[in-house]
């Protein structure tokens, strides 16, 4: 037999089982590996180990004043039943096997060797009873349950009882041999930790190859297992958080910030919840395991699905009656089905399908007027919004409108909203005449059609002349009611009407010049046509202003107002009015010029302006908001992106500590979040804390520092425009610097608008953080291409890596 | 008491288990151990048992091995789940054995265990579980070392002895 492959073998067939035991726990990476690699990875089995440099003195060094960011490793099903999920694997690792001075000799495995796994094999680091008891425990498993005593097996397990398999920590798992007189188990404890070592053992009966095992656990529920060169550090899973994302397992539990503790959706209703308003739809990842989110359209006392579905699974997922869901994915789904027919599911593009049961509300009636909604047993009430002058009140299911004395004119069209379960639907209830409610008060109002566009652009003709731009002939109609005898003059308040012309009504046919007064004898309408090129040049800019003056001389009403013209502007950062892509969050406002229904007194003719704002959703989507107004209605597209990736844009460095000394300086990197061309202001960043990886020398235990969680990760950071600043640093590092050494702290990020919950970044980029010393002083931070080195001869530089 | 000695290697080392039920007169041999086929030395072997629980009172397991200080042999009785003909530990519910000098029993359903003495391993009939029906004898231990098994006749309705 050739031991040698043989040797190699086994060495191979460990690594085997560990990645095995990385598909087992989902790191979805790894399965995509093409085979190549995969053979590539198993070869490292035979790799030339490297000497783990251990420090000495790091407990002198102060705290590292360190800030940056952090993982989120999502945790599988298996991981949480167990307890614990593997964090990283390496397989040049130099571990000593041999048993130290101080240690336990357990026993010679010449006798306590049992293939079979039979035997009084019981390792007990100081359970209370025993004659030594030490207080020692190690929490296992995602419950409180910590072990004082494990069974031990020949194969390189332990278990908390012979049987609980469900709860075993592995270094070896295949069948070894022990050899008679050679092979030994032994335990010691390390600081906090107790450590259990297989000494010389052979897999099988091949007696060339020596195996030997360790398990080394800490009592905060961490551990680590070595199997000659291959070192598998494993971490405890929270019990109160289970992924580590920080957001607490009832929380994550919550379907809205789900990022995968759970498979499927959780479909809990809230306590005292109307079963009749909600129904289900049934959804299937026709595709590999997909994320599937539900984002409403409002909030409700059920929060919107997010759920990670199983490919092929068929997931029943409640919804909210009347709330209307687009539901994206990052893999592709099938809807299959819906509890309630009259459910609407829509494909809109991409990957999004818009989900809703609609809710139908009617009002009958003038005043007083009805309101019905079907379905109908939603147990919702209405709310109604202040109108310009009227309120509405309700009694036994009736409403009415109430008027101000001084109502202006143009009626009352309250907006109602209809709320049940946390969630409200709006509506627009019947209007009213308010008019009745006014005695003697002229009402002027203006209208046009085709109303907000008056202006055709420069264009050619069929005989080959080229149009200039100029209005097309637009219908203006001022109509005066409830007058006495009076006059009623009509302003061009625009001031600037360029080369507008404005003639009567075709059966009068003159040319006027504004301001044209006229005799009334009651009610009138007076109907002018605008033609020309408006001297503004720019769109809608034609202002007429109307007044009544009463034959008493008692000044009547005013209704300054013609033609609206409707702009948008971005709010936040850079105003721009030609912008339609937003970030979410973001506000755009709606303006009208000039004012609508504006009511001023007759020395007061002043057009100013009017707007609003809208906020846009905080998720990715396409947005319609349509203006209306005289019959005519404006929409405005719009389209809502979500943070997609961050990048630096410069990088600057400074120290201002003692010189000739190692680190101690800090490092500006100005990060943008991309897109950048909308604004992110309503969001905030923050970086995920986790622990280091890649620990080597200097650094190797100082727990404090490789924790990224306890150095400023996991604050939330707020943005200007789209843009903010990350702050990188090091304290001094005292020597030696020999050894040099480094750690990363992985890092991804998250983002919410502000009041919301966490979202990871589409493709959870990883932005680490590298600190490195060298064995002459020299450390530098490594952060999103750049570097930031500073020597012992305080040379402090910051250059941008090559791709 | 019936007394056996000798046994020059325990790889090459024969047991004998005697279970006798008084009332019945009944007697089963155990077949030898069988030489190991490990580094390690361990030799085992199994040994159906079929009680009549209803007419059980109790079974006491009953161990003598003279090398107890350098060796180890245990006794497992369990339930043969999946009929193998092998008694493996997670089908195991009780051992009693000694260890390197020590006596003890393990419930290997709990993982609890406590010193003994080396009078043996006494299941009453209340601990008894009916779907018990297999012995294991497991032998560990460098070769060369004496030892001798002892058989004592308990006054019981069903003994099981180890030679």
């Amino acid at each position: 037999m050739d031991w040698h492959l043989l040797g190699n073998g086994v060495v191979i067939f460990e690594c085997a089982l560990i990645l095995a035991w990385f598909s087992r726990i989902g790191v979805k990476g790894l399965r995509k590996l093409p085979v190549p690699v995969l053979i590539a990875f198993l070869s490292l089995a035979s790799g030339t180990s490297i000497v783990a440099q251990k420090t000495n003195g790091v407990n002198s060094l102060p705290p590292m004043p360190l800030r940056s960011a952090p993982v989120v490793e999502t945790v599988s099903e298996d991981d949480v039943s167990r307890g614990w999920r593997v964090e990283s694997v390496a397989t040049n690792e130099t571990v000593s096997y041999t048993m130290p001075p101080g240690a336990v000799h357990v026993g010679n495995w010449h006798v306590h060797g049992a293939r079979s796994s039979f035997g009084n094999n019981i390792i007990d680091f100081g359970s209370a009873g025993t004659p030594r008891p030490t207080g020692w425990s190690f929490p296992l498993g995602t419950n409180s349950a910590a072990f004082s005593s494990f069974w031990y097996f020949v194969d390189g397990r332990i278990r908390p009882t012979p049987k609980d398999a469900a709860h075993e920590i592995c270094a070896v798992g295949v069948p070894m041999s022990a050899v008679p007189g050679k092979s030994r188990l032994w335990a010691m404890a390390d600081g906090d930790c107790r450590v259990l070592t297989w000494e010389n053992f052979f897999l099988g009966g091949d007696t060339n190859a020596p195996v030997n095992a360790q398990i080394r656990l800490s009592p905060n529920g961490d551990f680590t297992t070595s199997s000659n060169e291959v070192k598998t550090i494993c971490r405890r899973v929270n019990p109160d958080d289970w992924d580590g994302d920080g957001i607490p397992n009832p929380d994550d539990a919550n379907p809205m910030f789900c990022d995968g503790d759970f498979f499927g959706p959780a479909n809990v209703l809230p306590e005292g919840a109307n079963t009749n308003a909600y129904c289900t739809v049934s959804v299937v990842a026709t595709g590999p395991d997909s994320l599937i989110t539900f984002a409403g359209d409002g909030p409700s006392n059920y929060p919107d699905p997010c759920f990670i579905a199983k490919s092929g699974v068929t997931n029943e997922v409640i919804i909210l009656i009347g709330k209307t869901y687009q539901v994206s994915s990052d893999f592709p789904v099938s809807f299959v089905g819906a509890s309630d027919p009259a459910t609407e599911i829509v494909p809109l593009r991409g990957s999004v399908t818009r989900v809703c049961r609609p809710v139908e509300i009617t009002c009958s009636g003038d005043n007083p007027f009805t309101v019905s909604v079907f379905p109908a047993n939603l147990n919702g009430s209405f709310l109604w919004n202040a109108s310009n002058c009227c309120s509405i009140v309700a009694s036994d299911g009736v409403f009415e409108f109430q008027c101000l004395s001084d109502c202006g004119c143009g009626g009352c069209n309250a907006t109602g909203s209809y709320r049940y379960e946390g969630y409200g639907m709006s509506f627009l209830g019947n209007g009213c005449g308010c008019n009745h409610n006014q005695a003697n008060v002229a009402s002027l109002s203006f209208s046009a059609s085709p109303i907000a566009i008056l202006f055709e652009p420069e264009h050619a003709e069929a005989n080959g002349l080229t149009v200039p731009r100029r209005s097309t002939f637009s219908r203006l109609a001022c109509d005066v009611s409830n007058v006495d005898c009076g006059m009623v003059t009509i302003y061009d308040v625009s001031g600037t009407a360029g080369h507008l012309k404005f003639h009567l009504s075709t059966v009068d046919g003159m040319v006027v010049s504004l301001p044209y007064s006229c005799q009334v004898d009651g009610d009138v309408a007076i109907v002018l046509f605008a033609e020309g090129v408006s001297h503004g040049m720019t769109t809608n800019d034609i202002r007429i202003a109307a007044v009544y003056e009463s034959a008493d001389d008692v000044l009547g009403e005013e209704v300054a107002l013609t033609v609206m013209e409707i702009s948008t502007r971005t709010r936040s950062g850079h105003p721009n009015r030609q912008r339609k892509t937003l970030g979410v969050g973001e506000e755009v406002m709606f303006s009208w010029k000039p004012r609508l229904w504006d009511v001023v007194s007759v020395d007061d003719i002043v057009v100013s302006y009017d707007e609003y704002a809208i906020g846009t959703p905080h998720f990715a989507t396409s947005l319609v908001h349509t203006v209306s107004h005289g019959g005519a209605s404006l929409p405005f597209d719009f389209s809502v992106v979500e943070p997609q990736e961050l990048s630096a844009v410069s990088v600057s460095a400074s120290t201002n500590g003692p010189s000739k000394v190692a680190g101690d300086f800090v490092g500006f990197i100005t990060i943008s979040v991309l897109p950048s061309n909308v604004s992110f202001e309503a969001i905030q960043v923050k970086e995920l804390g986790a622990v280091a990886t890649n620990v080597f020398g200097y650094f190797s235990g100082m727990d404090d520092i490789l924790d990224h969680g306890n150095k400023g990760a996991n604050k939330w950071h707020g943005i200007g425009w789209h843009e903010y600043e990350d702050m990188v640093s090091i304290s001094q590092v005292p020597p030696p610097w020999d050894q040099g050494g480094h750690f990363t702290w992985p890092i991804t990020n998250a983002w919410r608008v502000t009041t919301d919950m966490a979202k990871h970044f589409p493709h959870r980029q990883k932005y680490d953080q590298t600190f490195e010393l060298d064995p002459d002083g020299t450390v530098r931070i490594r952060k999103m291409g750049y570097v930031i080195q500073r020597n012992t001869n305080d040379v402090l530089t910051v250059v941008q890596e090559e791709e | 008491m019936v007394q056996y000695t000798q046994m020059k290697s325990v790889v090459t080392a024969t047991c004998l288990l005697l279970v006798s039920v008084p009332a019945l007169a009944a007697r089963v041999d155990v077949p030898s151990l069988p030489p190991s086929p490990y580094a390690d030395t361990e030799a085992a072997t199994n040994i159906p048992l079929r009680v009549n629980a209803a007419a059980l009172q109790s079974l006491t397991l009953s161990v003598s091995f003279g090398s107890c200080e350098t060796n180890e042999v245990l006794v497992a009785i369990g339930a043969d789940g999946d009929g193998d003909g092998d008694l493996s530990l997670d089908e195991a519910a009780l051992a009693y054995g000694c260890d390197c000098g020590a006596w003890y029993r393990a419930d290997l359903r709990t993982g609890a265990a406590s010193a003994a003495d080396g009078s043996g391993l006494s299941i009453g009939r209340d601990e008894f579980d009916p779907s018990w029906n297999l012995v294991k004898v497991i032998r560990r231990g460098l070769a060369e070392v004496g030892e001798s098994v002892s058989v004592d006749v308990e006054k019981v309705r069903f003994d099981i002895r180890i030679r």
